[in-house]
């Protein structure tokens, strides 16, 4: 019952309101005039959405030495006891396939007596290529069969180390940051006000879409606030707006299938797309330590 | 309960029998499958026999004293190591939703209109179709920067005040997944 009431309550507060449908230039003079009022206050705090727009990783992690090594010794196990592979079941008598099969075993059995005669050969055996990067092998495609292309795990954005790009450290979860146009704390998570007429995740929406440009496909996780950070305006910003003496930053979750962050050169001049550890170096170690518990490490 | 062998049929079993193995038209011996004088040169029953019936079982492997230290001791370095791998992660875990909790609480403070509209969720959760998992190698085209959204007409006013972006973001353009789709009609019902 209980819920009922509450969806019809948040239903309405969602109705389109007569306000949006005035012209969207009258729609802003009125806002510019309603400035002290449409913002969400608490005890002389500003209640801000902020957004933790990650791009999860792309590629599986690339294994510990430990975990490779452990891989190797119990396939090694497996090889020697298992029982003997029924050709004959696979392969018909005689056919093309049949043929392939046994040279392909002809060329591991020399390849594995050379494994065991001297470590340092270039050429590694098939025990050795489960976790490496795969580059197809030229005598393995036949000229009928088409060659399949693989992309590289480690991408030219890795290599400039593009702090921009959304194809560098395709293992690690990237998180956006931007740059405001102050000396100090300049980088942090976007943020902004968040309205008397809207709820958190409409004001996070809403803010990404000015600060960040809306040339991004994004999806935010939910309702609730994964995070939470107060902090007090320097005294220099106080004497200007008496009403406000700091801020309180709920952030919201969400994530990047695609596009970029276009700058609007107002409130943010610069961005970054970092790792967790990365972090470290571009925002401030007040605001990092009141946030590096929310995000992930890998 | 209808008693299914009350009927009587115009014709006798014994001439219904008769007449049935007139009418079946037996397989010649060799075609059946599996029997002993199936086709010679057909191997393949032969085959699947030999491996299921005739291959040697796997023993445990034989080792020496020293093999079983090395490998009890590469056992227990490997359980230790998924150990510390599953700790890392549960104290991530732990760690985010002791930050959620705190910003939940906090948001209560506030009153009511932010934190019931935070609290709500969707009937049936629903996830995009674009938050793929990760795989071994990354798309040939890479990143798409070339995202436009749907409606990147800015003169068309007709979109009232940004509403709720969940509700709104369907998982792709083409197939928009209806949850109001009418259940199947219940079996039990009498169809009109």
């Amino acid at each position: 019952m209980f819920l009922q009431k509450l969806r019809y309550r948040i239903f309405k507060q969602n109705k389109i309101s007569f306000f949006s449908s005035i012209s969207q230039k009258s729609q802003s003079d009125i806002l510019n005039l309603l400035k002290s009022d449409k913002n969400e206050v608490h005890e002389g705090y500003r209640i801000v959405a902020g957004i933790v727009l990650s791009r999860t990783p792309i590629i599986l992690r690339d294994p510990h030495p430990f975990e490779r090594e452990y891989y190797l010794y119990q396939q090694r196990l497996e090889h020697i006891h298992a029982p003997p592979f029924p050709v004959d079941f696979y392969f018909k008598k005689g056919s093309v396939a049949e043929k392939k099969w046994r040279e392909k075993k002809e060329r591991e059995k020399a390849e594995a007596l050379l494994a065991f005669g001297s470590r340092k050969t270039k050429n590694k055996t098939s025990f050795e290529k489960i976790d490496e990067e795969e580059t197809i092998d030229s005598s393995d495609v036949s000229s009928d069969e088409e060659e399949i292309k693989i992309a590289n795990r480690i991408t030219s954005a890795d290599l400039i180390n593009d702090v921009k790009s959304l194809d560098r450290a395709l293992q690690r979860t990237l998180y956006l940051i931007v740059k405001k146009p102050r000396e100090t704390h300049s980088w942090q998570f976007p943020q902004g006000g968040v309205e008397k007429t809207e709820t958190l995740v409409q004001a996070a929406n809403r803010e990404l879409e000015e600060e960040c440009g809306n040339c991004m496909d994004v999806w935010f996780v939910g309702r609730r606030p994964i995070g939470y950070y107060k902090y007090d305006y320097p005294k220099c910003f106080v004497k200007e707006n008496i009403e406000y003496k700091g801020a309180k930053v709920f952030f919201m979750a969400a994530h990047i299938f695609a596009g970029q962050v276009k700058v609007d050169n107002k409130e943010i001049i610069d961005f970054a797309w970092v790792t967790k550890q990365e972090m470290k170096n571009y925002v401030h170690t007040e605001y990092y330590e009141a946030v590096k518990d929310m995000l992930s490490e890998h | 309960m209808s008693n299914h062998f009350s009927y009587r049929s115009a014709l006798s079993t014994s001439i219904r029998g008769i007449l049935a193995r007139t009418v079946k038209k037996s397989k010649p011996k060799s075609e059946i499958p599996g029997s002993q004088n199936a086709n010679i040169t057909d191997t393949r029953y032969q085959i699947i026999k030999r491996i299921l019936y005739e291959t040697p079982k796997t023993e445990l492997p034989k080792m020496t004293e020293q093999d079983l230290e090395r490998h009890e001791t590469i056992d227990r370095a490997w359980k230790l190591f998924l150990r510390n791998q599953q700790e890392e992660r549960e104290n991530e875990l732990a760690a985010k939703y002791r930050k959620l909790n705190e910003a939940n609480l906090e948001l209560e403070k506030l009153g009511p209109r932010l934190f019931n509209s935070a609290q709500i969720g969707n009937k049936i959760m629903m996830f995009p179709r674009q938050m793929k998992i990760p795989t071994e190698t990354p798309p040939l085209n890479g990143w798409n920067y070339d995202y436009k959204p749907l409606s990147s007409d800015p003169t068309k006013n007709s979109k009232p005040l940004p509403s709720d972006p969940i509700k709104d973001s369907e998982p792709l353009p083409s197939n928009p997944i209806k949850d109001s789709e009418p259940l199947p009609s219940d079996p039990n019902k009498v169809s009109s």
